[in-house]
């Protein structure tokens, strides 16, 4: 669902399999303070436990400031 | 008389949900305060032939009371009888609005929709409970299926009638008495209409053990299918003795390091997983052992467990602790308005109906026994012929 959303609104993500990289699995773990559950969505610095759309597009506004700037 | 005229007593709950709805829609209307034994309650008899209040006069003339106001306003005669702002869009009244997306759910809005209903569906998500497993070995005429592929071949069927649909909304209060039931959703969308079909489901039981609340995500999970492969490799207890326990123990056995199987009891499920749980090599378990805490900063490190024979104090270092002791229905939003048993499942009669007339119930949330899919799509199925034949009737 989170891919798909972020599909439709035209960003570009790398998209990280922690069932089988375990490094991934350990830096998602950092970032997020712990977190064992997926998704983990990284804006910018700003991270997300879990897909709530209504925040992920307010994290995405980050996007396009950095880009007028 | 001219407008909307309003007979009232203190103390009488439809009369004052009468004046809020009123107020709500910001529709006009003069109140008249009735006693017992007053010249104003014998004026409201004389003029209405009813003795109960709330009795509603729209010029004068008596049209009933709250359900026949609300009908009035919902068919948009309220305008007719120019009682109501004639600006004022009435919203849409749907003849069945159904509460949950899973199994249950899903086959309602099918059959309903099929008798031309107007149907709206309202849930978390949709597949429900059977998004939190992998696949289904025993739904007719598939002998095998991912849940994933059911659930599409579910919702493809119900869309190809082209319900209305609201996903990723819960609904959190609704006012079921009246012949029009109301249904309001946290974002604070409200629906009107005539039925209403709970198909709410189950949940995961929590432990209720400090620790587990704060560590959820965070190595505390209750869907082995969804989470077991984050473990890989890793440490992990699991906690509870029956089928869903044994089938977590088997699914973590595969990607898992070593598995503590924690129960409060002698192992409950079907002899065929106990033995092959049994078998597998990196599983210890502790029967007879209650799980006290889970111990962990910011992820999981420890659970804590008692011996229930020698009162013995233990702690086992996991990474993880998949919580499968059982499930609680979603009933609580009606627990205090519908009959439900022990176990807080609705009650209801052999053709989906609860105490309320135009409420019915099917699935996992009912009394019903034997909670499986093709059980639960069955009910959803009579929930919708039920609320179909009430419908007829007061037409
Ligand atoms: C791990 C597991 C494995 C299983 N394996 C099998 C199997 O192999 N075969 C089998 O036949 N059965 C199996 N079952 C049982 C089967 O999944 C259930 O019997 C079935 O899903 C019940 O369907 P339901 O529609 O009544 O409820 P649910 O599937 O629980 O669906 C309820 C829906 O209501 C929604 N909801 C709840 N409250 C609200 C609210 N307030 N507002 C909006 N929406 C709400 C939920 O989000 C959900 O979408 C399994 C169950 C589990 C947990």
């Amino acid at each position: 669902m989170a891919k798909e959303f972020l599909s439709k609104k035209g960003v570009e993500f790398t998209a990280y399999d922690v069932t089988k990289d375990r490094d991934a699995l350990k830096e998602m773990m950092e970032v997020s303070g712990g977190a064992r559950t997926v998704p983990v969505i990284s804006v910018c610095n700003n991270v997300m436990v879990g897909f709530d759309p209504d925040r992920l597009e307010l994290d995405l506004n980050c996007l396009k400031q950095s880009t007028e700037i | 008389m001219e407008g909307i005229t309003l007979y009232s007593m203190g103390g009488c709950p439809f009369c004052i949900k009468a004046k809020s709805f009123l107020k709500e829609k910001g529709i006009g209307f003069s109140e008249i305060k009735v006693k017992p034994g007053s010249k104003k309650r014998e004026e409201m008899i004389e003029k209405t032939g009813s003795d109960l209040p709330p009795q509603i006069l729209i010029d004068g003339e008596p049209v009933g009371g709250y359900s026949e106001l609300v009908n009035l306003f919902m068919t948009r005669k309220l305008d007719e009888k120019g009682g109501a702002n004639n600006e004022l869009a009435s919203p849409v009244l749907y003849d069945v609005l159904i509460i949950g997306g899973g199994p249950a759910g899903l086959n309602a809005a099918l059959y309903s929709s099929r008798k031309v209903l107007k149907t709206i569906l309202i849930s978390n998500n949709i597949g429900g409970q059977v998004a939190d497993t992998y696949d289904i070995e025993n739904y007719l005429g598939f002998s095998q299926i991912e849940t994933a592929d059911l659930i599409n071949k579910f919702d493809e069927h119900v869309e190809k009638y082209g319900i209305e649909k609201l996903i990723g909304e819960k609904v959190t209060s609704f006012d079921l008495t009246g012949k029009i039931k109301k249904v309001v959703t946290g974002k604070g969308n409200t629906y009107y209409c005539r039925t209403v079909i709970i198909a709410t489901g189950k949940r995961p039981r929590p432990l209720n053990v400090p620790g587990e609340k704060e560590l959820i995500g965070r190595g505390v999970a209750y869907c082995s299918t969804c989470d077991a492969p984050l473990f890989s490799g890793a440490d992990v207890a699991v906690v509870g003795g029956g089928n869903s326990a044994l089938e977590a123990v088997i699914d973590l056995a595969k990607v898992a390091n070593k598995i503590f199987m924690v129960s409060l009891t002698p192992l409950t499920g079907d002899p065929i997983l106990i033995n092959k749980v049994s078998s597998l090599s990196n599983v210890s378990i502790f029967t007879k052992h209650d799980t006290t805490k889970v111990l962990g900063d910011s992820s999981v490190k420890e659970i804590e467990i008692k011996s229930l024979d020698t009162r013995e104090v233990s702690r086992l270092k996991v990474e993880g602790v998949f919580i499968e002791i059982g499930l609680l229905p979603n009933s609580d939003i009606v627990i205090d308005t519908l009959e439900t048993n022990q176990q807080g499942e609705i009650i209801i009669d052999n053709v989906c109906r609860t105490g309320i007339t135009g409420v019915f119930a099917c699935g996992d949330v009912t009394s019903i026994p034997y909670k499986q899919v093709i059980i639960a799509a069955g009910e959803g199925a009579k929930a919708a012929l039920s609320a179909y034949d009430y419908l007829n009737k007061q037409r």
